[in-house]
């Protein structure tokens, strides 16, 4: 919403001072300053002469314009320039606002402009070819600014009152900054006379309707005054006519239509009617089941939301119907969703106030026959609306502790229009559809009183006792001391990546922004993959990344951890082998570890059309974590450069402290059995069976590979340690070679051969 | 003993290779043991102080060889060769995220868990955004396909909390999480993350709220003194509703006075809507609810100037701003 200073000055006598104060009390209303244009805005621009004009020597469109007391020449490219015209220059240094930028000294075809001249568009106004001419001896500001300071303000979506400058100087006036001055309509006297005779209505929707029928009207263009009055706030000028609607709407807040009345005959306002129609920018809208204005048998608007085409008003329009009305913001609503947002359907869906109506139609009436001289028609109401006030009482123990007495209260609220009904029960204005309850009352007062000046008071929350620890702030930690660094990405996946890894068409997202929003991951890694591929294109020296974050299923979602491996070579001089399927997978494992302790078991699982050499890992039978290699597919459909490890595990609750039931000081004894594997099988496998088949306090450690890891070749042979720890007792001869004995039978039993050392 | 002492200092300067220095001196064979040897036969009322003084010119002059000859005495091994001492990067959101984390729970407030993907039920219904209401186009909303839609605030948990009807008042509780919204510029992200924050009792206020706020930016920004504005605004399931602001300024030269600090949005928050406290059976309780965006305090920590830096995760950006050995 944009004001100017001078505007809003037409309904508030502003006391001293209340220019300066305005942006404060404005917040302390809770109206958000966006943004201020006074003369600290145009620092820098001038008004200059031009005292010579030399075409530029090496561009035909080009002038070198000399101005009257500076040396050197301005380039400019305007064709309206002659000798003698004054106008506005941007001197180096200034921002344009027009062009976002801050002038600098330009080389224009070898020839240096020291600033520029200034066309309207440049200086933020109305877009339009050549240089702005202003009159003589006249300042920047005056010219820029003539209805002093522009303000643009943020109004929230309960406070529809504020969408008007009548309603801005209303609550301007209550908060202190000078006194109300009610719109003045008591110029012109029309009676309407209730009548459907011009505009019947026929649908619930309508709360009230009124209009006004002015005849033999001038429509020319409109005064300057009121052009630069729209130009400031944002309003393009049309005719004078349009121009009066807009203004009396932006002004007052009552939306008002003007149809050309010798395009429309009698109007009903119906359910629904035809299913298309053209508005006055003409743009086409499908409008089945929607509520629409019909004259001859066609639709001509759109109630509350826009005008047709057949019926807007054009220069050669010479007898207007003027009307204005209030709708059901449900309605104006399911009416926004087809013919979108405007400036009327905007204020009806917030909630305008409808003793403003009459008021405004009148206004609207009065000022075009000031400036197009015409005669009045008929004036009706087809529907009227007088809504009674609710009325709620003002919340007297809420305000002894924050310090405000009753009487503040009480003025406080009659001065934002409440009226005192019965002892502390309060009614509400019209214009207030936003308070509907006791604490609503608090808040307006609580304002005036200023949310600054209610001091604070301590709180102690006396919650249950409680200690958390953060594991995920650890896990990071161990991570990060591993050389992975953490990511954070956007938990959407692009069509590819969900052919990919997607498989549930319920995660879908209806209504992307983008390509990349295809759906919610299913999947943690998936967003790494592309991430660390350019990471590893760009030769960032970063082993490799994780994320830690929630992935969704049409269940539920889980949180995850999530890596990227880099395959490449290591250039660590204490890893000369590499860094290699084993060493990424080594940290996925560690991560398992931490979570699930050895609970969580690893399978070798079937390649998929994402990662080959697959390794699982399952607890109490539900898959817990992944690893592998992103397969030459997925890199080719992903188009990859790399091929990095990836894994992902899946975080659970990490148990608490065990109690140990002892303390084991004895030595802790070890023993190897070194073996030759058959082709086939898993070391996994046999570490399993060792460990089910032996007494369970004795730990099986795989500690040596021969000669690689691949599952072919009859020469496999691994090498398990036996660990003996925590021993209760010291462990004889006997029971030593007893449990080795044990193992050898348990390995051979499975076709190992035992490798004697 | 003098004899000993001449004959060592003879030895260590001879000018022998410092083993020989050492094996004809220390050795098994050597001078120190010969006099040790000698000893033995001595008399037993001086043996011992003899052994003694051998014992203690054996050391000395040990100390005076070490000294002398410790040049020769070093390892092969060059234990300067680094190793691999490559440390990771935290990324900025979640250590915001843990140290707010850390905050709530050193003031008392409990952790509490949310969904992402939520209905329109808990996500608007439930806290007084019904159809058509003016709220639900302050945010656009990311919409499934099953129907369900992604959370545009934390307030969710709010609603979720309070239904489960598993808190009784006094009790305070916090959810950090994403949410997201149909917005994408230099400060709007369509995915970030928020805190939500409530506190329920039986006679909380207004004021209190205050406190609660100052309090928590002062921790997070580790400054007492920071300025912390409070004004009106509007939030269909607080009232009154409020945002806090605090001083941003862009460049050094503004901390010295010379121009006007720009205020920053940093959280909105208010007093629970009675509806809502009712419709869960609160009825006797009052409460304040807050909710934070951490992207904003991040940025704000930490000088970063557009959102779409920390989602992009760019190596040297995050090299940029993460300090391994800082306090977080």
């Amino acid at each position: 919403m944009k004001f100017s200073w001078g505007w809003l000055c037409d309904y508030l006598e502003p006391r001293h001072n209340a220019l300066n104060d305005l942006p404060r009390v404005m917040l302390q209303a809770g109206i958000e300053v966006d943004n201020i244009v006074d003369k600290d805005s145009f620092n820098g621009f001038e008004v200059v002469e031009i005292v010579d004009i030399k075409p530029h020597p090496n561009a035909t469109n080009l002038n070198l314009c000399f101005l009257k007391g500076k040396g050197m020449p301005v380039v400019c490219g305007a064709k309206n320039v002659f000798v003698g015209m004054k106008c506005i220059m941007a001197n180096i240094g200034a921002f344009v606002p027009g062009l976002n930028q801050t002038m600098a000294a330009r080389m224009i075809r070898g020839i240096e402009s020291h600033g520029m001249l200034c066309s309207p568009g440049e200086l933020g106004l109305d877009p339009s070819d050549g240089l702005l001419e202003v009159p003589d001896r006249t300042k920047v500001e005056d010219i820029l600014l003539p209805n002093g300071p522009i303000f643009d303000v943020s109004i929230t979506p309960n406070r529809g009152d504020l969408l008007s400058i009548y309603g801005i100087a209303r609550e301007m006036a209550a908060f202190g900054l000078g006194s109300l001055k009610k719109p003045n309509i008591s110029s012109l006297t029309l009676n309407f006379e209730e009548s459907s005779d011009v505009i019947k209505v026929s649908n619930p929707t309508v709360l009230s309707m009124y209009s006004v029928r002015l005849n033999k009207i001038y429509n020319n263009t409109s005064p300057q005054w009121l052009q630069i009055r729209l130009r400031e706030v944002g309003i393009k000028s049309h005719s004078a006519i349009v121009d009066v609607v807009n203004y009396v709407t932006h002004s007052l807040g009552q939306p008002l239509h003007a149809f050309d009345a010798d395009n429309v005959g009698h109007i009903e306002i119906v359910g629904h009617s035809e299913s298309s129609f053209i508005d006055l920018n003409g743009k086409e809208h499908k409008i089945d089941d929607l509520c629409c204005m019909v004259s001859n048998g066609r639709c001509i608007a759109i109630p509350g939301v826009i005008g047709g085409d057949l019926s807007k008003c054009s220069s050669a329009t010479s007898n207007i119907l003027l009307e204005g009305g209030n709708y059901d913001p449900d309605y104006i609503h399911n009416a926004q969703q087809i013919a979108g947002i405007t400036n009327a359907s905007r204020r009806f869906f917030h909630g305008i106030d409808a003793n403003m109506t009459r008021i405004a139609i009148l206004e609207a009436a009065a000022m075009i026959e000031k400036i197009c001289q015409c005669s009045f028609g008929r004036a009706t109401v087809s529907k009227s609306s007088s809504p009674t006030a609710a009325t709620y009482r003002m919340p007297v123990n809420s305000l002894n502790p924050l310090g405000i007495k009753t009487e503040f209260a009480s003025n406080a609220l009659k001065m934002l229009g409440f009226s005192n009904v019965e002892g502390d029960d309060y009614a509400v204005p019209s214009w207030r559809h936003d308070i509907i309850a006791t604490e609503d009352l608090l808040e307006e007062i609580l304002r005036m009183f200023g949310y600054e000046n209610i001091e604070e008071k301590p709180i102690y929350i006396r919650g249950q006792e409680h200690c958390t620890s953060n594991p995920e702030a650890l896990l990071r930690q161990i991570m990060i001391y591993q050389g992975l660094t953490e990511v954070v990405n956007k938990d959407f996946l692009s069509k590819e990546l969900y052919t990919l890894f997607g498989q549930d068409d319920d995660l879908i997202l209806a209504n992307p922004m983008s390509q990349s929003q295809f759906c919610v991951r299913s999947n943690i890694f998936a967003n790494l993959i592309q991430l660390f591929d350019s990471y590893m294109r760009y030769n960032w020296q970063c082993r490799g990344i994780f994320e830690i974050g929630d992935v969704f299923s049409r269940h539920g979602q889980d949180r995850w951890i999530g890596f990227a491996f880099s395959s490449s070579e290591s250039d660590d001089w204490l890893r000369r082998k590499g860094f290699s399927y084993f060493h990424a997978k080594q940290i996925v494992e560690r991560c398992v570890r931490y979570i699930f302790g050895e609970d969580a078991k690893p399978h070798q699982a079937v390649g998929n059309n994402v990662l080959d050499d697959v390794c699982k890992w399952m607890h109490n039978g539900i898959e817990v974590a992944m690893f592998g290699r992103l397969s030459q597919s997925a890199v080719k459909s992903l188009k990859c450069k790399h091929m990095p490890f990836l894994g992902q595990v899946k975080l659970a609750k990490v148990p608490g402290v065990k109690k140990q039931s002892f303390i084991s000081e004895q030595e802790v004894v070890t023993r190897d059995i070194s073996m030759r594997l058959p082709a086939g099988l898993q070391a996994s496998n046999v570490i399993d069976k060792l460990k089910s088949g032996i007494p369970s306090h004795i730990k099986v450690k795989l500690f040596d590979v021969y000669p690689d890891a691949l599952l072919k070749g009859e020469s496999r042979s691994i090498a398990v340690k036996l660990v003996w720890d925590e021993l209760p007792a010291t462990l004889t001869t006997e029971q030593i070679n007893h449990a080795i004995q044990q193992a050898e039978e348990i390995v051979v039993s499975i076709g190992c051969r035992i490798r004697q050392s | 003993m003098a004899a000993l002492e001449g004959q060592i200092r003879t030895i260590m300067d001879s000018g022998d290779d410092p083993s020989k220095i050492r094996s004809d001196i220390f050795g098994k064979s050597g001078l120190i043991q010969k006099y040790l040897d000698d000893a033995r036969s001595a008399p037993l009322e001086v043996k011992g102080s003899l052994f003694k003084e051998i014992n203690e010119i054996k050391l000395s002059f040990l100390r005076i060889y070490e000294s002398r000859f410790n040049q020769t005495n070093k390892s092969e091994l060059d234990v300067t060769l680094p190793t691999e001492a490559e440390i990771g990067l935290l990324h900025v959101i979640p250590k915001v995220i843990d140290r707010m984390r850390e905050l709530m729970t050193s003031i008392g407030l409990l952790e509490e868990s949310g969904p992402y993907i939520d209905d329109e039920e808990h996500n608007f219904d439930a806290l007084n955004v019904v159809k058509n209401h003016p709220a639900r186009g302050m945010h656009d909303t990311f919409y499934l396909r099953g129907g369900r839609l992604l959370r545009t605030h934390t307030s969710n948990v709010q609603i979720r909390a309070l239904k489960s009807g598993k808190y009784k008042p006094p009790f305070g509780i916090f959810h950090i999480g994403r949410v997201y919204r149909r917005d994408d510029d230099s400060s709007h992200s369509p995915v970030f993350h928020q805190m939500e924050a409530m506190v329920l009792d039986k006679d909380i206020t207004f004021a209190n709220l205050k406190f609660f706020i100052k309090k928590v930016i002062h921790l997070f920004f580790e400054d007492e003194n920071l300025e912390v504005r409070f004004r009106p605004s509007y939030f269909p399931f607080t009232e009154p509703s409020l945002e806090v602001d605090i001083p941003w300024h862009q460049n050094t030269e503004d901390i010295d006075g010379k121009s006007e600090p720009k205020w920053v949005e940093v959280l909105g928050a208010g007093m629970i809507r009675r509806n809502i406290l009712e419709r869960y059976g609160y009825q006797d309780a009052v409460g304040f609810a807050c909710g934070m965006g951490i992207e904003r305090l991040a940025m704000l920590k930490y000088g970063i100037d557009n959102i779409n830096h920390l989602y992009k995760n760019r190596f040297p950006f995050l090299r940029n701003y993460t300090h391994l050995r800082e306090a977080v």
